[in-house]
């Protein structure tokens, strides 16, 4: 058994420019006519945080989905490790962890994330280190033979992060990762992730609880209608009050919008 | 071929975990093969399906009771003796496949059977002309009889003689008729079952997940085309095994089996790749997935007899790979040929198949767009 399950180091980068983890170029997205992500660009370098700030339908997962490779884009490009996203080889770099827990119901805990790290290319040895690391830092390793069905919802979470985790990416896209979780697991996700940070994964998150990840976030990107309307330090513009919350560039309350979801 | 592995192997445990899947895919056509074989028994021992006729004698000489007598004895129809009414309102209930009336004055005409005049009329329902015939003809057959037996003509029988088709054996038994029909069944119920598992990760998430994963759309749906191509061909060898261990079915050719099975396993499993991208939710998928499978099986002769379909339905079934699949396991397993017989289906099978899995995989791949 590992020592310390969180202390593994993030795999090799490839890239020339091994600070930049992730650059967006220029993005754009639309489904009809509907612009869904305009001219989004966006750099986060080894162990830095992103915030994606946004009322709902704001573009927040649309890009997170583009920068995973997920969807592709109308035109630009994103960049993992110097590598465009859309080449499957350079998604070995990161992990999306999406806002519903996306696990296998009829597979165990063990089995879920065994399953990613396999297709990751992971295999003996390191497949077996990785599950149990991956597991052990969710808190899924006395569960890992029980089926995710009859996972709680937090559970499901974790073990949604966890399978994220098993090949140690060097960039982690969330989205909503808090959604729905109680007190305990959004506590035990946060340590998760600041673990990870600090061994220098990059994050880029999505969420509408601003002030539980201000240890995670140097700095924001606020989106309106898919375009970037404000991007700052988040020490210098996320206070505690009302008065100290974000604008953007015409002066609308960044949070405020955020929270209620207009 | 790692990554396939991966993906084949995790979609058969899912399935083999979901009890109510696996009865679409092992039980159903076993339920199916049993159902159908029973039928066949029924229909090869004929007596429960000879044709049921009513006859009303209204000349009631002695002469038509003898000839009643004779059509009773040769037992090529069930007759049921009625006054004429009642006779008439069974025909129309659908109770009777024909009432057969004797005309007065029957008796007085001993060579009625040379045409010199109507003598019996055979009443039938507007959709059931040919079984009319069949009853004339049978009518036809026993007058003849009687005028054989009292020297009143030669037999005009012995000019016609029915033989099997030089191909055949010996005539197919009922579990011959059934295996190929059975195996068809299990392979759309494959299909199907596996069809259904893209929309259930697409609801799940978890395709969006694979989507980040550095693997390529295509071997997504060729590692899911691996689990059912893997189903496909167990449930489709378990139903020939027991078949031919069992139920003494005949094997004409084992290399011609080998690949029938080769290509109708992948054939079907283009099919459930293609049908799986039909819809983004497991409803409209798996609507999709039965009623285009059912209709092609439907046409294709393994829902209903291709022996009763009519001629234009019969034609058009052959466009159907159901009716390629029949064909290529029915030469291969007890109708005999040449390769060409089998040969052929084998290759339109293949064809379909790879047409099928290379459209999946495209939607698939534009659905990222």
């Amino acid at each position: 058994m590992p020592d310390n399950p969180l202390a593994r180091q993030p795999s090799a980068s490839t890239s020339a420019d091994a600070s930049c983890v992730l650059e967006a170029r220029h993005l754009h997205k639309s489904y009809g006519a509907h612009k869904v992500v305009d001219d989004v660009s966006l750099r986060v370098a080894a162990g830095e945080g992103l915030l994606l700030l946004g009322p709902n339908g704001s573009g927040k997962t649309t890009l997170l989905s583009l920068l995973a490779g997920v969807l592709r884009a109308d035109s630009g490009e994103a960049l993992a490790c110097g590598k465009p996203t859309s080449e499957p080889r350079a998604r070995a770099a990161l992990a999306l962890v999406p806002q519903h827990p996306a696990v296998y119901d009829g597979l165990t805990g063990g089995e879920n994330v065994a399953l990613f790290g396999k297709l990751h290319g992971l295999s003996g040895a390191a497949l077996s280190a990785g599950v149990e690391s991956a597991l052990l830092a969710a808190e899924l390793w006395k569960i890992r033979d029980q089926r995710a069905s009859a996972y709680s919802g937090g559970m499901r979470r974790r073990l949604s992060l966890a399978c994220a985790l098993v090949h140690a990416p060097r960039l982690l896209l969330l989205d909503e990762p808090f959604e729905g979780v109680d007190d305990v697991s959004r506590a035990h996700l946060l340590e998760v992730l600041t673990a990870s940070k600090q061994r220098g994964v990059a994050l880029v998150l999505s969420t509408h609880r601003i002030d539980e990840v201000r240890a995670l976030c140097e700095r924001f990107t606020m989106l309106r209608e898919g375009r970037v309307v404000c991007e700052r330090a988040v020490d210098s513009e996320l206070g505690h009050g009302p008065s100290d919350e974000p604008r953007d560039e015409a002066g609308h309350n960044a949070l405020y919008n955020a929270r209620d979801g207009a | 071929m790692k990554t396939l592995l991966t993906i084949a192997q995790k979609d058969l445990r899912l399935v083999l975990r979901d009890r109510a899947g696996l009865f679409w895919i092992a039980a159903f056509p076993l339920c199916f093969a049993l159902f159908l074989g029973a039928v066949l028994e029924r229909w090869s021992a004929r007596d429960d399906l000879a044709l049921i006729v009513g006859l009303s004698d209204l000349d009631r000489s002695p002469e038509s009771r003898v000839y009643i007598e004779r059509l009773l004895r040769s037992g090529t129809m069930q007759i049921r003796e009625l006054a004429l009414n009642d006779a008439r309102t069974r025909l129309r209930s659908g109770e009777l496949d024909a009432v057969v009336v004797l005309q007065p004055g029957m008796g007085a005409i001993p060579d009625w059977y040379s045409g010199s005049a109507e003598v019996m009329r055979v009443e039938a329902d507007p959709s059931r002309r040919r079984e009319a015939s069949y009853v004339k003809g049978l009518l036809l057959e026993a007058g003849l009889a009687r005028a054989i037996e009292d020297e009143l003509t030669t037999d005009p029988r012995s000019a016609i003689r029915v033989v099997q088709a030089a191909s055949l054996d010996d005539t197919p038994t009922a579990a011959e008729l059934v295996t190929p029909a059975a195996v068809l069944w299990g392979l759309i119920g494959c299909a199907a079952a596996f069809a259904i598992s893209l929309a259930s990760e697409k609801r799940a998430g978890t395709l969006r997940r694979l989507r980040s994963l550095p693997i390529a759309d295509w071997q997504v749906l060729s590692g899911k085309a691996l689990a059912c191509w893997t189903a496909c061909i167990t449930i489709a060898c378990v139903i020939l095994l027991g078949a031919l261990l069992f139920f003494g079915v005949r094997m004409h050719s084992l290399p011609g089996l080998l690949v029938a099975l080769a290509s109708l396993t992948f054939c079907f499993t283009g099919i459930m790749a293609a049908i799986s991208t039909m819809g983004q939710s497991e409803q409209s998928v798996a609507g999709a997935g039965w009623g285009t499978l059912l209709v092609l099986g439907m046409i294709g002769g393994i829902m209903v007899p291709r022996m009763i379909m009519p001629s234009w339905l019969s034609s058009i079934g052959m466009l159907s790979p159901v009716r390629w699949g029949l064909l290529a396991l029915e030469h291969t397993l007890w109708r005999g040929g040449s390769v060409l017989d089998w040969l052929v289906p084998c290759g339109l099978l293949v064809a379909l198949g790879l047409c099928c899995l290379c459209g999946g995989a495209w939607v698939l791949r534009r659905s990222a767009a």
